[in-house]
């Protein structure tokens, strides 16, 4: 018996709140596009590249999540890219918070203004939520194949 | 089955996220990032074969002066303590022209006065508090046109007879962009917008037109950013100083004043444009800059815009009296820098 069959409500609540996070995130960033390709700018680790086509990328993924969450058959793959994503968003605030001289924000909207800390936990939260979710699906199809 | 193949996609997502995580690690120490934020230097000037030689030098009363056009052997400068702009004309008499602008506006107001580039004989006043621009005839008195903004700007480039470039405030306030602001037929409007937005103080900066393109370079961190004529970004430049840094302010009074925490040290002071070369004066030690030459010079870098803002050489000349510089100006191949007492004009030669 999987999550899904136990806690149905609980894991439906928990995907809308990953597809609407990352559907906000990515429409809050392509409306402020300037705003967050300068944000990258100002980060040190960017230094020398396109931070448009960071940008771009970025955004890129956010809206593939959604997407990917809204047809059954790739629910198990937007779990998976959001976990990767969140963990890769963590890896560099750490690196940030360990290395660089200040700490510039550019994630946009409402998030925007959790301070460094906040974002961690915020994070590690989602990552957590994904990677449930993720674990919960894949059980469930090896159960169905 | 399904269940190790999501372990094995889950093991490659995790991987990948491990190898950006490190390539981000290694480029940011093999570059030096952090400690070229801190100490600048970290990179060599070299010597341009541009040379100056003094041509002329006024004396002026201490003061603060600016720089407002080299017109025909005529030199325009303004005090900043009054409401007039001072004329040393080719044969060395002196004529002041008071500025032809309602009495109500404060000196403070008067940001900046430059000349009209689409006709020559006009000036444009920039009173950004008031929202307001005047074109006007310095010689006759008289004032031919006032612009209304309607709001603040400041950094006003003219385009056209009735189009201007300028800054204002981005959507967020605490945000500056730039826009091309039109008064065609009488109407005011926004015509475009640039999705380039600077955080108001920690980027300000110069905001310059380079033929049919704009330059917004940074006054405390070495980022320039090249506009096209739609104020679309083209891209991103960087001067040769090493200074990445983004000076933080505090908000006080609910958010109705904005200071710096600690005052920022200015990286670049001033820049003008000539032909596709962008000169920026500098106020960061080069590594082979010898540190008591350094202080008593004025350092011109120079980035050709053609090339994406390369850096191709450096010029220097000496401090008058080792006072800080208040303004520099180039035209016509005369170079003028204005000093507290002194204006010194020099040739440049190629």
């Amino acid at each position: 018996m999987t999550l899904r069959y136990k806690h149905g409500y609980l894991i439906t609540f928990l995907q809308c709140l990953v597809f609407f996070l990352f559907l906000y995130s990515g429409i809050t960033k392509t409306m402020g596009f300037g705003l967050f390709v300068n944000g990258l700018d100002k980060s040190l680790f960017f230094d020398d590249f396109d931070t448009r086509i960071i940008g771009m990328l970025v955004i890129g993924a956010e809206f593939a999540i959604p997407v990917l969450l809204f047809f059954e058959a790739t629910v198990l793959y937007g779990y998976l890219l959001s976990f990767v994503l969140l963990l890769l968003f963590t890896a560099y605030i750490l690196l940030m918070f360990l290395l660089s001289p200040y700490l510039p924000c550019s994630c946009g909207g409402l998030i925007e203004s959790l301070s460094w800390r906040q974002h961690v936990f915020f994070n590690v939260a989602f990552m957590g939520i994904s990677l449930l979710l993720f674990f919960d699906k894949n059980k469930k199809k090896a159960v169905i194949s | 089955m399904k269940t190790k193949n999501g372990n094995v996609l889950l093991l490659t997502g995790i991987v990948i996220v491990g190898l950006i995580t490190g390539f981000l690690y290694y480029h940011f120490k093999s570059k030096h990032l952090a400690e070229n934020f801190f100490k600048g230097g970290g990179f060599r000037r070299s010597q341009t074969a541009w040379t100056l030689s003094l041509s002329k030098s006024y004396d002026l009363p201490k003061g603060y002066y600016g720089v407002v056009a080299y017109d025909q052997g005529d030199v325009l400068y303004r005090d900043y303590s009054k409401k007039e702009v001072i004329s040393f004309n080719k044969d060395y008499s002196k004529s002041v022209l008071p500025l032809p602008i309602p009495g109500t506006i404060p000196i403070a107001n008067i940001f900046r006065i430059t000349q009209n580039t689409v006709d020559p004989s006009f000036f444009d006043i920039q009173c950004s508090n008031n929202g307001e621009l005047f074109s006007v005839d310095l010689r006759n008195g008289r004032t031919a046109a006032t612009f209304r903004f309607g709001r603040y700007f400041e950094k006003a480039v003219r385009l056209t007879d009735c189009t201007f470039a300028c800054m204002i405030q981005g959507d967020q306030p605490n945000f500056m962009r730039p826009v091309i602001y039109s008064f065609e037929h009488g109407k005011d409007s926004i015509t475009k917008k640039s999705p380039l937005c600077l955080i108001a103080m920690s980027e300000d900066g110069m905001f310059v037109r380079h033929r049919d393109e704009f330059i917004y370079l940074n006054s405390y961190n070495h980022n320039f950013y090249v506009l096209d004529s739609n104020l679309e970004r083209k891209y991103q430049g960087k001067t040769i100083d090493t200074i990445a840094i983004v000076p933080r302010t505090i908000s006080l009074r609910n958010n109705t004043i904005t200071k710096f925490i600690k005052q920022p040290q200015i990286v670049n002071q001033f820049c003008i444009v000539v032909g596709d070369t962008l000169i920026v004066n500098s106020k960061v030690r080069a590594d082979n800059d010898d540190p008591e030459v350094f202080w008593k010079s004025i350092v011109l870098d120079m980035y050709d815009l053609k090339h994406g803002g390369r850096y191709t050489g450096t010029i220097y000349t000496d401090k008058y009296k080792g006072e800080e510089l208040q303004d520099v100006y180039l035209q016509s191949g005369k170079l003028l820098l204005m000093y507290p007492d002194k204006l010194l004009v020099y040739d440049v030669a190629l």
